[in-house]
């Protein structure tokens, strides 16, 4: 095939890529990462921050109309759980790597062909909602158990201060640990 | 997008030069002017001819070259942070072409913002991450609004041949 040929096939193969772009499970996906605060795009299209996504859906698009939507899905899952449906084995195969990243291994994995460092930043970014957490934003609950006094102390600090005691202990050991 | 990056370019001029003032009170030398060539597809989303031909969805990854010293650079990749955006470390392994043109964005007291164009951005993308790319370099082909491209991305040892390739559904 000489070069004029591959160019025909491949100004074909772009009509295709235009059908797929408006097709409706591709304008939900994207509707959805776009709104979120994944991806960003330079056309108008119909945001849809609060659409429920089948991630067999999800993983068509990104294979097949927009890679780059393969390399966030995993951080959309992690922050959006509720907002995606999917079978045990799309699920497994994000939980593999959602574990991986949390653990901190930086043994070699891939998502659909999307090395894990380049799925990894999109964990830690900040959102546009500006409610949901990056894991690093993320707060981990413990349980302590204090003498009454402290407790006194603590709470008479919470009246004073009009911070949380949460606050307030943090705020002490950061304190601490600056020094 | 543009309208994001012009914010967080002039924020970051402005946070040089109250640094410079402080620096002028001190008595020390001032931070020097500041360089930053986008490229990737963040350099596509800002180009108004490119954005216009194209379909282009980005992540919050900004790929460029960063000429500044630590405190601009500092107070840059906090702006991204908070902007949901994120500077790539690895942007010094992005391949330009030969004959890459560059183009001027953002012109500050403090930092100048420059661009490849569009053309020589697709080549590098053809080239060095073709699968990635797929879609975006058919549409950019069959557009004609590239003339170019094909011969360049041969030129620069890529293969038409690998955008062919479609995963049938």
């Amino acid at each position: 095939m000489n070069e004029k040929e591959v160019i025909e096939k491949i100004k074909k193969l772009a009509q295709q890529d235009i059908q797929r772009r408006a097709d409706p499970r591709y304008l939900k996906v994207i509707g959805f990462l776009v709104a979120k605060g994944f991806l960003y795009t330079n056309k108008k299209i119909p945001l849809n921050p609060n659409e429920h996504l089948k991630l067999k859906d999800v993983i068509w698009a990104g294979r097949y109309v927009e890679p780059r939507i393969l390399e966030v899905l995993p951080a959309a899952y992690e922050r959006f759980k509720k907002h995606f449906a999917g079978d045990a084995d799309a699920i497994e195969k994000l939980e593999q790597i959602i574990d991986r990243i949390k653990q901190k291994d930086d043994r070699n994995m891939d998502f659909y062909g999307i090395p894990i460092e380049k799925v990894k930043p999109w964990f830690f970014i900040r959102l546009r909602d500006g409610r949901s957490k990056s894991l690093t934003d993320r707060k981990v609950s413990k349980t302590f158990r204090f003498k009454p006094e402290t407790i006194t102390i603590l709470k008479n600090l919470k009246d004073q201060t009009g911070l949380s005691e949460t606050a307030i202990l943090e705020e002490l050991i950061t304190n601490e640990t600056s020094v | 997008m543009k309208k994001l990056m012009h914010k967080i370019f002039s924020d970051l001029n402005q946070a040089v030069e109250l640094e410079n003032l402080r620096h002028l009170k001190e008595g020390t030398l001032a931070i020097p002017k500041s360089e930053v060539l986008l490229f990737g597809q963040m350099s596509l989303m800002l180009n108004e001819t490119a954005a216009t031909i194209l379909n282009l969805i980005q992540t919050g990854d900004m790929d460029a070259k960063l000429q500044m010293d630590y405190f601009t650079k500092k107070k840059l990749l906090g702006l991204l942070k908070s902007n949901g955006l994120v500077y790539d470390e690895d942007s010094h392994l992005v391949r330009l072409p030969d004959n890459a043109q560059v183009l001027e964005l953002f012109k500050f007291k403090n930092i100048e913002v420059k661009l490849i164009d569009a053309e020589s951005t697709l080549v590098s993308k053809a080239v060095h991450a073709p699968q990635k790319n797929k879609q975006l370099i058919r549409q950019a082909l069959a557009s004609g609004k590239f003339p170019a491209l094909a011969d360049r991305i041969v030129e620069n040892n890529g293969r038409l041949d690998l955008f062919l390739e479609d995963n049938n559904e």
